[in-house]
């Protein structure tokens, strides 16, 4: 603690607001209002005027060297818009920024390139937009192709890259930046597996003296980066402290409930699909159901058939934020309530046992698919999709959905 | 450590601005020549005759005025010099007038994107746009000196004052270009009017004809910021008298302070743009 406090405040930002319109002509007109104003000095007033709202609503936090702030918030909750304030692109309407130090930004990759010279050129291009000398370039050029590993393409036409090669190339003359703050906006989301690797390694290096304030919709990226969150919706910040998993938690309970389609299938419709804790009630935010990591959770789903189905088989699949399939259930014909005959017309209620989730934090569905006998073939009765949302809460978030807790001994 | 405040009640102190406008000149050099160097190869590395095409088109005005004085179709009276050498410096200087005048806002437009990402000097793409103008003059002068010289105008010392009025066109050029930058960035009505309004303005002034005696011309030379440096540059080239010291001391002043109000003034609104511009 003594020596976080030691490290001095590179970013404050202290109740800022940010006005935005959402018409195009009166944004214009606004736009020369505000230019006249400006410049003859008279301040705008701090009320919205029509069509206008606020993008940002009094924004207020600190990043000292060494840590990584990770803003988060659904598509439009103002992250780019605090970045560009922070970048000093465009000014705020209340409040203050205070950056100390060189600033340095990860936003837009090969911004000066132009496409019909060749690499080597728009290297020069790209990093004196980034405020690179033609010394600094001559001496960082062989690191900068080597990291790219665009060797032999460097005296290429941009436009004959591919989008990737591209990105390599602006990452590795971006990356070269010794920035005291350094700005990301969702620019690693790009590049083939090694680079992205590549790509973590150098931030890493970058982090460890830097102040930075990452923006992702990944959210294992921030869990991984961020030693400390800000948590968006519609302009104000929600969160912002360094209890990370808190802040995660708070983000995917914003997600809210889903609504679910129950298709009423021709064979059978599933009626209901609900979750329990054997042991205590579930909690609930927003229509998500909680459980706890390491928790046991009962699936419960009741199916009206239409026909007579013999023999039902049911097939489960786990899916994280990601529409990742990390996880499945196979049901197998030894399993014991396959010899069951399902009669026609009625209701049939299901239950499954899970012991002790170990999922990582974070929102995941269960994807339901029934098979069964009718006539003297096996068929798929139904398969919906997302049929139920739960949030995992806890301490624990990694890359991985599963997070294992094994026992470690030493045995020597 | 340098430390950077973003508020909206300071953003507008004269001496921060002064001083960031200063900066961004020094520091957007290396810029401003990088951007002047991409775009120069990129435009004309995509064609097969290349950098001859810079010469094309002050080669056709020349080719075109030359042939139609030698018919005799054109024909006014009292031009101070040869007719043909007289409306070619006077086209050729034109043309880097308005030329001039359009730069900043095609450099701010194409740089749009880039300014709404990323922070760099601002001041570059001015600076970008003088070397732009810079080059272009050059090139206008390869033309332009041998031609004069065939027409019976060898260079002469005293050529170094038509240089002195051509900055003076730069300049105005430029800081024109600058004041209508923020308006024209939002709205696309100036871009649109600037084709028609240009050779309308050329015919108002002395290009392609002598200064005025009398008459409502006369006072509409005065109003001309472009009238008193382009006649001082070409009466250079020419050698013949300049009567329009007053005027050019006059609009020398405005001019500089034109400048420097209008750098404030896209300093001040750039920010602004940006913002209203999206993306």
């Amino acid at each position: 603690m003594d020596l976080k406090m030691n490290q001095d405040v590179l970013i404050k930002v202290d109740g800022v607001s940010k006005k935005f319109c959402k018409s195009l002509k009166r944004s214009l007109w606004y736009g020369v209002g505000d230019i006249t104003r400006s410049v003859f000095g008279l301040n705008s007033s701090d009320k919205l005027r029509r069509d206008e709202f606020w993008a940002l609503e009094n924004v207020s936090f600190e990043v000292r060297r060494g840590e990584c702030l990770g803003l988060i918030g659904h598509n439009g909750a103002g992250k780019s818009t605090l970045l560009k304030l922070l970048n000093g692109l465009i000014n705020p309407d209340a409040g203050s920024i205070e950056m100390k130090g060189k600033v340095g930004a990860l936003i837009e990759l090969g911004a000066g390139f132009n496409p019909i010279l060749s690499g080597r050129e728009n290297i020069y291009n790209n990093g004196a937009v980034l405020g690179f000398t033609k010394t600094d370039i001559d001496q960082k050029f062989d690191e900068i192709v080597a990291f790219a590993e665009l060797e032999e393409f460097i005296d290429m036409p941009v436009q004959n890259y591919s989008s990737g090669m591209k990105v390599r190339l602006g990452f590795a003359i971006a990356s070269q930046m010794e920035p005291d703050i350094l700005l990301i906006d969702e620019v690693l989301a790009v590049g083939d597996m090694g680079f992205v690797i590549k790509c973590f390694n150098r931030m890493d290096q970058l982090l460890q003296n830097t102040a930075v304030i990452l923006v992702s919709h990944s959210i294992p990226q921030v869990a991984r980066m961020a030693t400390k969150l800000c948590v968006f919706e519609k302009g104000k910040s929600k969160y912002v402290g360094e209890d990370v998993p808190e802040g995660i938690n708070i983000y995917y309970s914003k997600f809210g409930s889903r609504i679910t389609n129950f298709y009423n299938h021709e064979k059978a419709t599933l009626e209901a699909i609900w979750i329990e804790r054997p042991d205590s009630k579930m909690d609930e935010i927003n229509g998500n159901k909680l459980v706890p990591y390491g928790s046991s959770i009962k699936l419960k789903f009741r199916i009206k058939t239409n026909l007579a189905i013999n023999s039902p088989l049911f097939y489960l699949a786990f899916f994280d934020r990601e529409q990742r399939n990390f996880a499945e259930v196979i049901q197998s014909e030894s399993d014991l309530i396959s010899n069951l005959n399902l009669e026609k017309g009625k209701f049939h209620e299901f239950e499954v046992m899970f012991e002790e989730i170990r999922f990582s934090q974070g929102v995941y569905s269960i994807t339901l698919s029934m098979s069964g006998i009718l006539l003297n073939s096996r068929e798929t009765i139904f398969r919906i999709q997302s049929a139920i949302y739960f949030q995992v809460t806890g301490e624990i978030h990694g890359w991985a959905p599963i997070q294992l807790q094994p026992q470690f001994r030493l045995v020597n | 450590m340098k430390t950077t405040f973003y508020s909206p009640q300071n953003k507008n102190l004269l001496s921060r601005l002064v001083q960031e406008i200063f900066l961004g000149f020094k520091e957007g050099r290396e810029l401003a020549y990088r951007l002047f160097i991409r775009d120069l190869k990129g435009g004309y590395k995509k064609s097969f005759l290349g950098i001859v095409w810079l010469f094309i088109p002050p080669l056709f005005t020349a080719g075109i005025w030359i042939f139609l004085n030698g018919q005799n179709v054109v024909s006014i009276q009292g031009a101070p010099m040869d007719y043909a050498a007289f409306t070619l410096c006077g086209t050729i200087l034109w043309s880097f007038f308005a030329e001039a005048l359009n730069k900043p806002i095609q450099r701010y437009q194409g740089a749009m994107s880039m300014m709404s990402k990323l922070n760099f000097p601002r001041e570059a793409l001015i600076l970008a746009s003088i070397y732009d103008q810079l080059f272009s003059l050059l090139l206008k002068l390869l033309v332009l000196v041998p031609i004069l010289w065939i027409l019976g105008y060898p260079p002469s010392g005293t050529w170094i004052f038509g240089l002195i009025g051509i900055l003076g066109l730069l300049i105005t050029g430029i800081s024109i270009g600058l004041m209508m930058a923020p308006l024209g960035l939002l709205y696309n009505d100036i871009g649109k009017a600037l084709p028609l309004i240009l050779p309308f303005a050329m015919y108002l002034s002395p290009v392609i004809y002598p200064l005025r005696e009398g008459g409502n011309f006369l006072k509409l030379q005065a109003l001309n910021p472009v009238t008193p440096f382009l006649e001082f540059s070409r009466s250079s080239l020419g050698g013949y008298s300049f009567n329009l010291s007053h005027e050019l001391i006059l609009w020398s002043g405005v001019v500089v302070f034109l400048f420097f109000f209008s750098l404030l003034l896209v300093k001040i609104a750039m920010p602004i743009i940006v913002e209203r511009n999206g993306s």
